[in-house]
């Protein structure tokens, strides 16, 4: 027996000796300096499969392991991964480490401040550097998206094709990161009431008094059933468009949504895409362009940009967007090949324009 | 010698057990590879040996990962004292220990509990509850508020009045009313969640600037746990220390004192301590007071020190796993410390195999998970490691 377990332990510690370090990636015909930059993300704990804010940014690494940059990435367990998760792509050699999600911003700020790592690009997507913690390190980008510009469109579109005129919205937790799109839901609404002088109603959210509804459960963006419900009251007050900003918890609305022939709007990413089986009541997306901005962060810090600034995503840089209104996809065309008119594209694109040039503040509209 | 035979038969199923999840976890590797189960049938050992293979470089990371890498470690052996290389060659298995310390606390503390014969799955919340005491003192008291020491020691109070406090709740009902305590304490770590989210999301005090965020302020620039090692670049703190003290206080109570014995019978038979004069419902609320005071304790030192932030999610997998933890250590004190240590190499070696590998963390806590099983099944154990051509005594179906 003793001797068995022996022989086995010895066999495990040979097989770990066997290997060690043999882990250059094999990528052929690119360009040389790229391969041997070395491209990294600290994931939050959602993982690189989260069909949403880390799987996009995730999506973007994969990118630049085309690309031909080395490639690595960590998912935290808990809150206490965070500062060891960024010392381990620290210590393997990344020359640039981006942390996903507002948590990690204590962790990856020490990390940044520390003079050891000052020829280390850093990034934080969906944070920007506070001007209370002092000036912004030389090695260090802030990405953030103003998405309530693209959810102030989406609304627009949804208020020019509901019938009630009544449109819905709620979040899975009242993070600031969710808010702004309920922000720009209200005044893409009110801002098509007042340009056609009709009134429309917006269930869900009072920027004003900052309440509205969310779902209080302890999975508040992976709970379709509260998504499912939740589409249900709304569709009892006669809401005929709803936008969820929560998650996977937005799937039960958007199933409720198409069992009722009724239309939704989807988040963070262009979701008739990601959630094809949901695309014929999915009218649009509001999209963060995460990968986007993780490829574009470690491409600027690959060519001698540190950093220094933050990157806000804007419909005018093309941050944020939403999703394409020329689809191809039958379900999609079946239902709002009518409904989105060239008259309501052509409105929607007049006030993306008046959004970039200063002249409709999303902001001001959401607080009238 | 017969001590060393003793000790010998104490580790020997979880030695098994670590073993043989590890190898579970191989199989796991190699069956879920894409490449590999594509090439099976075409070339069935070709593709076998590439997934040994894979298999192989991913434990060589997860043990360079959890204890060092031996290149970094002769390169430091090699150097004249360079601090730096020192750092980078020690700080796996440093880092292993940082994250075994929440575990150890929460583990002893659930485990006072399970003795007591009381399943406090509340490890999460209480030591949720914990880091907010410990917050709150280090925002009352540090930053030159009070010297140092006397900061450090009312983040630790603090932290071990937070836990005690959550901890009573449900102790209390289910002495004087019978409510479940497996319900309650898991929903009391529901409610120290939100809890939490509403603190660092309502309160300046509390909040960091510009309070967009639901996160507290830094911690460290209110009080600065001291470390323990002569590198600084190596985060390994008192709480440690603090850990292992517990762990020695924990034991001496469970083993060696009266109050200790009394939690203890009743936790074997509630009915017969009953009869022998030992009150049910006293047991009962101070095992649960000692058990969140403990795990309070570790959620205030590691939100201070390790972390330096309180936030929504901090209680996060530290519940579960430490349930995981204390009957894999068999709630005894040293064998809570040891899985704990264990877990912590899994853990920081699992970053490092993902890094390395794209091996996703779940594979660690799979293996984690498989640990268990195997520590809570020993037959089963020392079952698959039986030489199955032997012939077994019994034979089944004549």
């Amino acid at each position: 027996m003793k001797t068995r377990m022996f022989a086995l332990l010895t066999v495990l510690a040979l097989l770990a000796a066997a290997c060690g370090g043999s882990t250059a990636s094999p990528s052929a015909s690119v360009e040389a300096g790229k391969s041997d930059y070395k491209a990294c993300l600290s994931l939050d704990t959602g993982g690189p499969a989260d069909k949403n804010f880390n799987q996009s940014a995730y999506e973007g690494l994969e990118a630049l392991k085309a690309e031909g940059f080395q490639t690595a990435y960590t998912t935290a367990v808990d809150d206490a991964s965070y500062a060891p998760n960024i010392q381990q792509l620290i210590d393997e050699g990344c020359n640039s480490v981006i942390a996903v999600g507002y948590n990690q911003g204590t962790a990856l700020q020490g990390a940044a401040l520390d003079a050891a790592n000052a020829d280390i690009a850093f990034g934080w997507v969906d944070a920007t550097w506070a001007l209370e913690d002092g000036t912004i390190p030389a090695n260090f980008t802030g990405i953030d998206f103003q998405i309530d510009e693209a959810s102030m469109l989406a609304a627009y579109l949804a208020a020019g094709i509901s019938t009630t005129k009544v449109i819905a919205t709620y979040g899975g937790a009242p993070y600031p990161g969710v808010t702004k799109f309920m922000d720009g839901w209200v005044a893409g609404a009110k801002y098509y009431a007042s340009e056609k002088g009709v009134a429309i109603d917006v269930l869900g959210w009072d920027p004003v008094a900052a309440t509205g509804t969310f779902n209080p459960s302890t999975a508040p963006f992976n709970d379709v059933v509260f998504g499912k419900t939740t589409a249900e009251a709304f569709m009892g007050q006669s809401a005929d468009v709803v936008h969820a900003v929560a998650g996977t918890t937005g799937n039960g609305t958007y199933q409720a949504m198409m069992d009722a022939g009724k239309y939704s709007v989807g988040v963070d990413l262009d979701q008739c895409v990601s959630l094809p089986e949901y695309c014929g009541t999915l009218l649009t997306s509001a999209q963060k362009n995460i990968g986007a901005a993780v490829i574009t962060a470690v491409n600027s810090a690959y060519e001698g940009n540190m950093g220094g600034t933050n990157y806000i995503g804007t419909l005018e840089n093309g941050g944020v967007q939403i999703a394409t209104l020329d689809r191809t996809e039958s379900a999609w065309t079946a239902t709002f090949g009518t409904l989105v008119t060239a008259e309501l594209k052509a409105e929607v694109e007049a006030l993306k324009a008046a959004i970039i040039d200063g002249s409709v503040n999303v902001l001001e509209w959401a607080k009238k | 010698m017969n001590g060393l035979k003793k000790f010998g038969s104490k580790i020997r199923i979880p030695a098994l057990s670590i073993s043989v999840a590890l190898l579970v976890g191989a199989l796991f590797i190699i069956f879920t590879d894409i490449e590999v189960l594509g090439g099976l049938l075409s070339d069935p050992i070709g593709a076998l040996s590439l997934g040994v293979g894979r298999a192989a470089t991913a434990y060589s990371a997860l043990f360079r990962g959890a204890f060092g890498d031996p290149e970094n470690i002769g390169k430091a052996l090699a150097s004249d004292g360079d601090t730096k290389l020192w750092a980078r060659a020690l700080r796996p298995i440093v880092e292993s220990v940082v994250a075994s310390v929440p575990l150890i606390f929460v583990g002893l503390g659930v485990s006072v509990a399970f003795r007591t014969g009381i399943f406090n799955i509340g490890g999460a919340g209480q030591y949720t509850m914990g880091a907010v005491g410990g917050t709150i003192a280090a925002l009352l008291f540090g930053a030159g508020v009070t010297p140092a020491p006397i900061a450090i020691l009312l983040v630790m109070i603090f932290g071990v009045i937070g836990g005690a406090a959550w901890a009573f709740i449900p102790g209390y009902l289910k002495a004087r009313v019978g409510a479940s305590e497996v319900i309650t304490t898991i929903m009391l770590n529901f409610i120290a969640g939100q809890f939490v989210f509403f603190l660092v999301s309502n309160f300046e005090f509390i909040q960091k600037p510009p309070r967009n965020q639901p996160v507290s302020k830094e911690l460290s620039q209110f009080v600065d746990l001291p470390g323990i090692l002569p590198i600084a670049a190596l985060r390994l703190d008192i709480s440690i220390i603090i850990a292992l003290l517990t762990a020695v206080a924990v034991s001496w109570f469970l083993f060696r004192s009266t109050r200790g014995f009394e939690l203890r019978a009743a936790g074997l038979n509630l009915a017969a301590a009953k009869y022998a004069g030992i009150g049910a419902g006293t047991s009962i609320i101070t095992a649960m007071l000692i058990s969140g005071a403990i795990s309070g304790l570790g959620g205030a030192l590691v939100a201070v020190g390790a972390i330096k932030q309180l936030s929504p999610g901090i209680g996060g997998s530290v519940g579960f796993t430490a349930i995981a933890v204390a009957l894999g250590g068999g709630t005894r004190p040293s064998g809570v410390v040891a899985t704990a240590l264990v877990f912590g190499l899994l853990q920081h070696g699992g970053s490092l195999m993902q890094v390395e590998t794209s091996i996703p963390i779940e594979m660690l806590l799979f293996i984690q998970a498989l640990v268990i099983a195997f520590i809570a099944a020993p037959e089963l154990t020392l079952g698959i490691l039986k030489n199955p051509f032997r012939r077994r005594p019994r034979s089944v179906g004549k």
